[in-house]
């Protein structure tokens, strides 16, 4: 008969139970021993269950929870112990750091970019990890992570779900990271106790989106001067409001307005008359949008404007920066002379009303000829947007994989992915092709999941040196003085209903993290 | 409300000026105040062309053009920090002195009040930078006998040295040193803000 030991810090065990889970957070193994007298008081060590030439050993475990439980056969007393894994130690220490963080343009900045390989080997560093493998990670994906003083264990259970990963403690007592539906089998062997049983799950979508966020466009705006009416406070073209003066505002000193005879009006008329412009079209008067074939019938369509440009600029230091909207035409500069400064860039400060599309100057902003006469103003501001259709749906990045079989759509969020659109003296510049490929990389990415190996579960005599991985998802190893040893094992789903499921873990994990932003 | 808070920075110097002339008032167009009140707590200059009668200070329009129609405003300056102000027709050059003319915008050379800066351009109708002077002292002729102790009608006499003529412009002086002739050249000086002869040529 096969020898089947069983010890925790050099104490022999009587019964012993195990399961191994993946994640973030500690596995508990639930053992009995023989009391001794006084108190309990065994350091963190290693538990080593041995079956034959077979060792398992889980270094750094620790017991949390003692209590005594009578034993029915010789209705003696056993003390019963549960035991975490060395993962234990994850719920301490913190980490700060903001990585990927997109450009106005959607691109990373390069100065802190960093693949979730990079962000993983940081945080497991973080956690004391020696040689952790996230070789398996996915590339050419950046996903976006901000951590203010978090759990560095809570931001790597986050970061791998993000890119389809597990976190997984190996019998060789190392890290690894592994994708999900990757990794070694269930081994097949003459240990095993009866057919590796296995279920092609149905439940699972047809369909996967990675849905960014909305597109930005940036293009330059027409802008047409507004005032308001007083009573309603609506906004007008101004050759559409009550009080146009008799002789129109082309001759009304816009310091004064003294054509406006009633108060209230003329003070609406210093209020907004040529300090008001609203966007209204794109410069050449026309309303489509360069960049998306989305049908646009009113320029309330491009709102709310952006507070940045798509454009960034670089810092003497080489940082990226964004740029602010500005304000271009044919105006007079405030210039001694009169007459029209041509394409010019106004350089003093407007306040933008962007869910209104109102730009409003401190002080009249008009067009004046050579001669000294008053004229429209042409008046554009460059300006980045999202579009929305006419039923209001914002247009933004949206990528699909058909799956086979199943029903319904799996959504992959992805907030700082999207496209980008800028438009320029006719051309037309955009990140399309490299968003979309980030995007399809996640499509690839969560298809393992939905596509890949079927649930199996299989049973083995004795102690299988079997770790998790990204197929494996739980194994169990139990026995004791009165019962055979086994080993229990599945793919693609957790067996044991005794333990939280994966879905309760991170539901817990999640609950920390609130805890500690408190 | 205080109206010279809409203003933008360039215009803070700026004084509101409303057009009783009738006609469209160019930039830079030199005008003459008719009358001065004040609107919602604004000082405004009621102007109009000059005219015959000479006045010290003339206000400059700014680079807007003021509409002809009654009650159409604008805002000038007094261009006491220099400006653009329009002339006539020449080539003022710097150090000049060039002034108002009865029945023009423009000013026009060999007359006292705008002193030549120099940059002529042409907005429209030529204009020079020039800075106003305050003019105290004039060139005239009387045009009657001007008795002790009284203020008569005096002609300003503008034009180049040894050419100078009628400018088409007078003022009332008083005389407080001596009875002078008709039609003799006399010096007018401001004294107490006020204009007196203090000199007159003494044959004919």
């Amino acid at each position: 008969m096969t020898q089947v030991t069983a010890e925790f810090a050099g104490v022999p065990l009587e019964s012993y139970s195990f399961t191994l889970n993946r994640g973030i957070t500690p596995s508990v193994a639930v053992v009995s021993t023989i009391p001794v007298p006084g108190p309990l008081n065994i350091p963190a060590g290693r538990l080593r269950l041995q079956f034959g030439a077979t060792t398992i050993d889980f270094e750094g475990m620790a017991a949390e929870v003692a209590y005594f439980r009578s034993v029915k056969n010789d209705n003696g007393w056993r003390w019963s112990l549960h035991l975490t894994d060395r993962r234990w130690k994850w719920q301490f220490g913190r980490v700060s750091g903001e990585y990927n963080i997109r450009l106005a343009d959607g691109s990373t900045d390069p100065a802190q970019r960093k693949t979730p390989g990079e962000l993983a080997t940081l945080l497991l560093t973080r956690l004391g990890e020696i040689e952790p493998d996230v070789s398996r990670m996915p590339a050419g994906v950046f996903p976006y992570v901000k951590w203010d003083g978090v759990n560095p264990a809570r931001a790597l259970a986050s970061l791998c779900e993000s890119v389809g990963c597990e976190v997984v403690l190996g019998l060789d007592n190392r890290v690894t990271i592994w994708p999900i539906g990757q990794g070694p089998e269930l081994p097949t062997n003459d240990s095993l106790r009866y057919p590796i049983f296995a279920l092609n799950a149905t439940s699972k979508p047809v369909k996967l989106v990675v849905l960014g966020s909305p597109t930005r466009f940036q293009s330059k705006l027409k802008l047409e001067p507004i005032g308001k009416e007083p009573s309603s406070g609506h906004h007008k073209l101004i050759d559409e409001l009550s009080y146009v003066p008799s002789t129109g505002w082309l001759s009304e000193s816009p310091w004064s307005f003294a054509g406006v005879t009633d108060d209230t009006n003329r003070m609406a008329a210093l209020d907004a008359i040529w300090r008001w412009y609203q966007v209204t079209a794109q410069s050449d008067d026309s309303l489509p949008v360069p960049g998306t074939s989305t049908s646009i019938e009113s320029a309330e369509q491009y709102f709310p404007l952006l507070d940045e440009l798509v454009e960034a600029s670089q810092s003497i230091e080489g940082i990226y920066r964004t740029q602010k909207p500005y304000v271009v035409g044919d105006f007079w500069p405030y210039s001694d002379a009169p007459g029209n400064a041509s394409d010019l860039q106004y350089s003093d400060r407007f306040q933008l009303l962007q869910d209104r599309g109102i730009v409003q100057f401190p002080y009249p902003v008009l067009g004046l000829d050579t001669s000294g006469a008053m004229e429209k103003p042409i008046l554009n501001i460059v300006v980045a947007h999202g579009v929305k259709d006419t039923a209001g749906e914002p247009v933004r990045l949206e990528r699909v994989r058909i799956l086979s079989g199943g029903s319904g759509a799996f959504t992959i969020r992805r907030p700082e992915l999207f496209e980008s659109f800028v438009s320029s003296a006719g051309s037309l510049i955009d990140n399309s092709a490299a968003v979309r490929e980030e995007a399809d990389r996640y499509l690839d990415i969560f298809a393992a999941r939905f596509t890949g190996a079927p649930q199996r579960h299989a049973e083995y005599a004795g102690f299988a040196a079997i770790a998790p991985n990204g197929r494996i998802a739980q194994v169990r190893w139990e026995g004791g003085t009165r019962q055979i040893a086994t080993t229990k094992a599945s793919e693609m789903f957790e067996f044991d209903l005794s333990e939280p499921s994966a879905v309760q873990r991170r539901r817990s994990e999640f609950t920390d993290q609130l805890k500690e932003s408190i | 409300m205080q109206p010279t808070d809409l203003r933008a920075p360039e215009f803070n110097d700026a004084v509101r000026v409303v057009n009783t002339s009738g006609e469209v008032v160019p930039p830079f167009a030199v005008m003459r105040v008719v009358s001065t009140t004040v609107v919602g707590g604004t000082i405004t200059h009621s102007i109009a062309k000059p005219n015959s009668t000479f006045q010290r200070m003339y206000l400059v329009n700014g680079p807007i053009s003021i509409a002809a129609h009654s009650g159409a405003e604008g805002l000038a300056k007094w261009l006491t920090s220099g400006g653009f102000v329009m002339y006539e027709s020449g080539s003022p050059t710097v150090g000049q002195s060039w002034g108002a003319k009865s029945g023009q915008w423009s000013l026009s050379q060999h007359r006292p009040g705008f002193l030549i800066k120099g940059g002529t351009a042409t907005y429209g109708n030529p204009v020079v930078a020039a800075v106003q002077e305050i003019v105290t002292s004039l060139l005239g002729k009387t045009t009657t006998t001007h008795t002790i102790d009284t203020a008569q009608t005096v002609d300003i006499y503008v034009g180049a040295v040894g050419s100078e003529t009628t400018s088409g412009m007078s003022l009332s002086a008083r005389n407080c040193f001596a009875t002078v002739p008709d039609d003799r050249f006399v010096t007018v000086q401001y004294l107490n803000g006020q204009p007196y002869l203090t000199a007159a040529r003494c044959s004919a």
